[in-house]
């Protein structure tokens, strides 16, 4: 991968066909309705939600204690959009990942979970049951990735 | 003389995660010193020394908060646990979510998702929604846990 770093691709199984871009798979829908994600036409969004060089901070993703896996986007422009799992609190509405975006039909090229571990970005997936991305768009997450600081990349065991 | 798991295990979690003097950029002692652990022994020798090193060093929520930063520091999410619904179970027994979402909240979740996914207990694709703390296996699990060591810890 681009990177040279952890991207892990989760299994095939349920992907959508490859596209540049994919909109949210219809089967969420009635989900996304029942949750209180998607009202009005549009889906919410997560107020936690930035670009990822926002995060930055010297050579950490937020700080060195920042522990977390995130859902994050590739929205069509090439940005990381990254956002807490729950942006709305323990008892808010839950904020998956359109919400990353928000708006009538968010669509994205990519989208997974980044985990970070004590502020470094130790890999990156496909792991999003509302675009179901097809492994093949881990290309693009590879892309974007790799331009982030290698300094903000988790040291790999072996290396 | 070949370190045992208990004195790697000693040096690994008798520290502060969030102390500044922990694993500071291009010395991460801890970390290399897990990866060194996992290259001389099996996890599955491993992972019961941890759990012991819970159950018996970590009383109080900030110091089992301590210890799950650690765990995930160390990569150990990642890997197969033998009882994943009781150790998670456990952690949400010993912080109350209630008081110490803000704290611990993302970090509880992201590691009982990891185990529970490697697990194939869950499976996110499926079932985005999906919160640990909604689920009747782990509240279930808590509940055994305040029935057999008390209901506040």
């Amino acid at each position: 991968m681009g990177s040279g770093v952890s991207g892990k691709y989760g299994g095939g199984g349920g992907s959508q066909p490859y596209a540049p871009t994919y909109h949210v798979a219809s089967d969420m829908h009635a989900r996304d309705i029942a949750n209180g994600v998607y009202h009005d036409g549009h889906y919410d969004k997560n107020p936690t939600a930035k670009n990822i060089n926002d995060m930055i901070n010297r050579n950490y993703i937020g700080n060195k204690n920042t522990n977390i896996d995130m859902p994050y986007v590739i929205d069509t422009n090439g940005n990381i959009i990254v956002g807490r799992r729950n942006g709305n609190g323990r008892n808010g509405a839950p904020t998956p990942h359109p919400t990353l975006i928000g708006g009538r039909d968010p669509q994205v090229q990519m989208a997974g979970i980044v985990h970070i571990q004590g502020g470094k970005i130790a890999s990156y997936d496909n792991q999003s049951g509302h675009y179901k991305p097809n492994k093949k768009s881990m290309d693009a997450a590879d892309k974007a990735f790799s331009k982030l600081p290698k300094s903000v990349f988790k040291k790999k065991r072996g290396r | 003389m070949k370190k045992s798991i208990q004195d790697y295990t000693e040096y690994l979690f008798h520290c502060t995660f969030t102390d500044e003097s922990f694993d500071p950029e291009d010395h991460e002692d801890h970390l290399k010193a897990s990866w060194e652990l996992f290259d001389a022994y099996d996890w599955a020798n491993i992972y019961p020394i941890w759990k012991q090193y819970l159950h018996s060093h970590c009383d109080t929520p900030a110091k089992v908060i301590n210890f799950v930063n650690l765990y995930v520091y160390y990569e150990a999410g990642d890997k197969s646990i033998p009882d994943p619904i009781d150790f998670i179970s456990y952690l949400y027994y010993r912080v109350d979510m209630d008081q110490y979402w803000d704290e611990a909240g993302e970090l509880f979740e992201s590691l009982a998702i990891n185990i529970l996914t490697h697990a194939k207990l869950v499976n996110m694709i499926a079932d985005p929604y999906y919160s640990p703390l909604k689920d009747e296996r782990i509240l279930n699990g808590i509940a055994r846990w305040r029935a057999r060591c008390g209901k506040t810890q």
